[in-house]
């Protein structure tokens, strides 16, 4: 894809994304061809897409087809139109534990399509090993969550037993669920620069009209560099939210990346809501809908802390801190 | 085989960044403890110079100091970028120094650019390692607020008669040329009439006494002009443009030099790191944020390499970059001290030295180049259309 396709594909994306929410945005990505973009140019699609949603505060199943995207790159037997992949649960690393025979699966489903017939957990064991599980929907325990921001749909699922179907194990089990989960951060890093944008927009904006002691808040210096911190601080998300597309070690980048948007998060929150006083406390305003799209993206698949683990014992382990970048 | 090709003054300029970087690895590596410092510790100012010299007349020599640079200054052309990867390499490697490789591209462009004519004379043998530059910007009422110096420059027949004092020029007494800037215009404040020039340091009238740092290093020190005499061959740019100069050398600033400070920010995140016991998770913790910290901050600059390799210096947004770098350069050396846990305030070994030198160096990052603080300034007025300020 050329640099005027890249464009024309964001703009149609965007305008899509900016119109429609829920299942009628995933039935226009369906209609745009986006099973078929996340296939072939993943690095094309989903920046474009994740970052158009982050900006339109809307929410539809893309999250769960890139979830789904590595079964086929591994021959995982988990057909996209009726398997949903589980989410972990916050801290948990995999939505599976397994002791012996006995495995306990707790997650979380988020935007997923209907009608799926199974779900796929990745497990972990007790030795550390990872395989991927696959259960029947029906015997699972379902619940939706409302929670911080119930315009997306969240069910809260578990199952126990001793008869889930192993459907990969040894390296082709960990590989996959390392590419899912390096996939699923990459996309949600876009989402959340994207809707961290939208705040910092919100801001600014206020900062320009809102008037007291006779001129614009924007003016006092306190106002400004909170601004000027929050702007450089998504800079240097969304350069490497970009970067981590372009770097053979796919999982450090991306853990780096979601690291580096989630650090962003905690001070653009901060910031933007104090900047947006009284009236960004309210209801009617739009920006605490951002605010706790914000908060639920960066909960997902680590926040700034467990990332920063996962990055620090990648340093530690390799004795490296590796360039990432290359001219 | 791109290294032969160079030494035998037939470059490949058209080679891409990555083949260029392969062909200097092999020659680095080639060497191998031949490039090395002797010092293990921080080292000296002059031992730092000193073996930055030998360094740069062996790369200038084998051509590697050239790449990048016009052949109107000795170089052999090619994108800018490779200027960017020499001094990565050099830095990830410890051969060089950081903040001492700066000099090599802090002043040059803005002289290519402003004085081509007195850079084929100068710039070569600032390129060899046997020159250093230095650059009289700050004084002591003019800091931040560059535009209030009060430095003066008259003419008088065919030369400049420069009076004033300068301070925080890093390496002035190391160095044999110096780029001052001083006022030219009478009744004019501010950013105008303001002329750069290129003062040989050996002029009659200079005297300059070394300042120690709170890392007890002689690196910066307070210049003193009386009736310093500079011919009219010696103005960088015209009468009166030595703001843009200025401007121009603050962009280049951001350039190449924030590249290999990147490479040498890693190499110490790299140090720690192997110092760490496995399952330290404040460890863990410290050195996952400063990492972050670092990728970000060149992942923002690799955009702003490729824009200043095709010739566009990035302008309010380069303080962005700034930005990123100064808080990044703060944190990994943080990290640094809190995971080493006593060793930079207590101990004496030769590492000890290092980070301790290197972590008080670091408080100076949001300092130097503009303060944070002015940056925040140029991003809320320039980028953020904010209204200005009282």
């Amino acid at each position: 894809m050329d640099a005027e396709e890249l464009e024309l594909l964001q703009r149609t994306i965007t305008r899509l994304v900016g119109s429609a929410d829920g299942s009628s945005l995933t039935a226009g990505l369906d209609d745009l061809g986006w099973l078929d973009l996340l296939a072939t140019e993943p690095s094309a699609g989903v920046p474009a897409v994740f970052a158009a949603q982050g900006r339109a505060g809307t929410w539809s199943s893309a999250l769960h087809d890139v979830l789904g995207a590595a079964t086929a790159d591994f021959s995982i037997a988990a057909p996209p139109d009726s398997t949903s992949v589980i989410v972990p649960l916050p801290r948990s690393a995999t939505p599976g534990h397994a002791d012996g025979v006995d495995v306990r699966i707790e997650g979380l489903l988020v935007g997923a399509r209907s009608g799926a017939e199974w779900l796929v957990a990745a497990s972990v064991d007790c030795d550390g090993k990872i395989s991927a599980l696959r259960v029947p929907v029906r015997a699972v325990t379902s619940e939706r969550r409302q929670g911080f921001d119930p315009a997306v749909d969240i069910q809260r699922v578990s199952w126990n037993g001793r008869d889930a179907a192993t459907i990969a194990e040894g390296e082709v089990a960990r590989s996959w669920w390392t590419a899912t989960v390096a996939l699923a951060r990459r996309a949600l890093t876009h989402q959340l620069c994207g809707t961290l944008e939208t705040m910092f927009e919100l801001a600014r904006l206020h900062a320009v009209d809102r008037q007291q002691f006779g001129r614009p808040i924007g003016s006092f210096q306190a106002v400004r560099h909170k601004l000027a911190e929050s702007k450089v601080a998504l800079a240097g998300a969304a350069a490497t939210a970009d970067i981590a597309w372009e770097v053979d070690d796919e999982p450090l980048a991306s853990a780096t990346a979601k690291l580096v948007a989630s650090r962003a998060c905690a001070l653009v929150v901060a910031h933007t809501q104090q900047i947006l006083a009284g009236v960004g406390f309210t209801a009617d305003h739009p920006y605490h809908r951002a605010m706790k799209r914000a908060l639920l993206i960066d909960r997902l698949f680590g926040d700034a802390y467990d990332l920063a683990t996962v990055v620090g014992r990648e340093l530690v382990a390799r004795g490296d801190a590796p360039r990432l970048v290359a001219l | 085989m791109l290294h032969r090709a160079v030494a035998l003054n037939a470059p490949l300029i058209d080679a891409t960044p990555d083949e260029f970087r392969v062909a200097l690895v092999e020659w680095i590596d080639a060497r191998g403890t031949e490039l090395q410092p002797t010092y293990h510790d921080h080292g000296t100012t002059a031992q730092l110079l000193d073996h930055q010299r030998d360094l740069q007349r062996l790369l200038f020599d084998d051509g590697w100091m050239r790449w990048g640079w016009p052949t109107s200054v000795g170089g052999i052309g090619g994108s800018p970028l490779f200027r960017a990867i020499l001094g990565e390499e050099l830095t990830t490697r410890g051969l060089v120094h950081s903040a001492a490789w700066s000099m090599t591209e802090v002043l040059g462009p803005a002289v290519v650019h402003f004085a081509p004519a007195l850079a084929t004379e100068v710039v070569p043998p600032m390129l060899r390692g046997d020159e250093r530059w230095c650059q009289g910007f700050s004084e002591p009422d003019a800091g931040s607020d560059l535009g209030s110096l009060r430095t003066t420059a008259r003419h008088s027949g065919d030369d400049w008669i420069i009076d004033g004092q300068k301070l925080w020029t890093s390496w002035a007494h190391h160095a044999q040329r110096c780029i001052v800037l001083a006022r030219t215009e009478d009744g004019v404040a501010g950013s105008r009439g303001i002329t750069a020039f290129f003062v040989d340091m050996g002029s009659p009238g200079i005297d300059v006494r070394p300042l120690q740092t709170m890392a007890d290093v002689d690196e910066f020190c307070e210049m003193f002009f009386d009736a310093v005499r500079v011919p009219d061959s010696r103005v960088i740019g015209k009468r009166g443009e030595g703001w843009a100069v200025a401007q121009h050398i603050l962009a280049c600033e951001r350039g190449p030099i924030f590249w290999q400070r990147g490479g040498w920010l890693l190499r110490h995140l790299a140090e720690v790191a192997q110092l760490t016991e496995p399952g330290d998770a404040r460890a863990e913790q410290l050195l996952a944020n400063a990492y972050a910290q670092v990728i970000a901050l060149r992942a923002r600059s690799r955009a702003t390499q490729r824009l200043v390799a095709a010739g566009h210096l990035r302008g309010a947004d380069s303080s962005i970059d700034k930005v990123l770098i100064a808080a990044a350069d703060q944190a990994v050396f943080d990290a640094a001290r809190l995971v080493f846990a006593g060793e930079i305030e207590l101990d004496d070994s030769d590492r000890a030295d290092r980070f301790r030198k290197e972590w008080m160096y670091s408080r100076a990052a949001t300092i130097y180049g503009g303060t944070s603080e002015i940056q925040r300034d140029i991003i809320a007025n320039r980028l953020l259309d904010l209204p200005r300020g009282s």
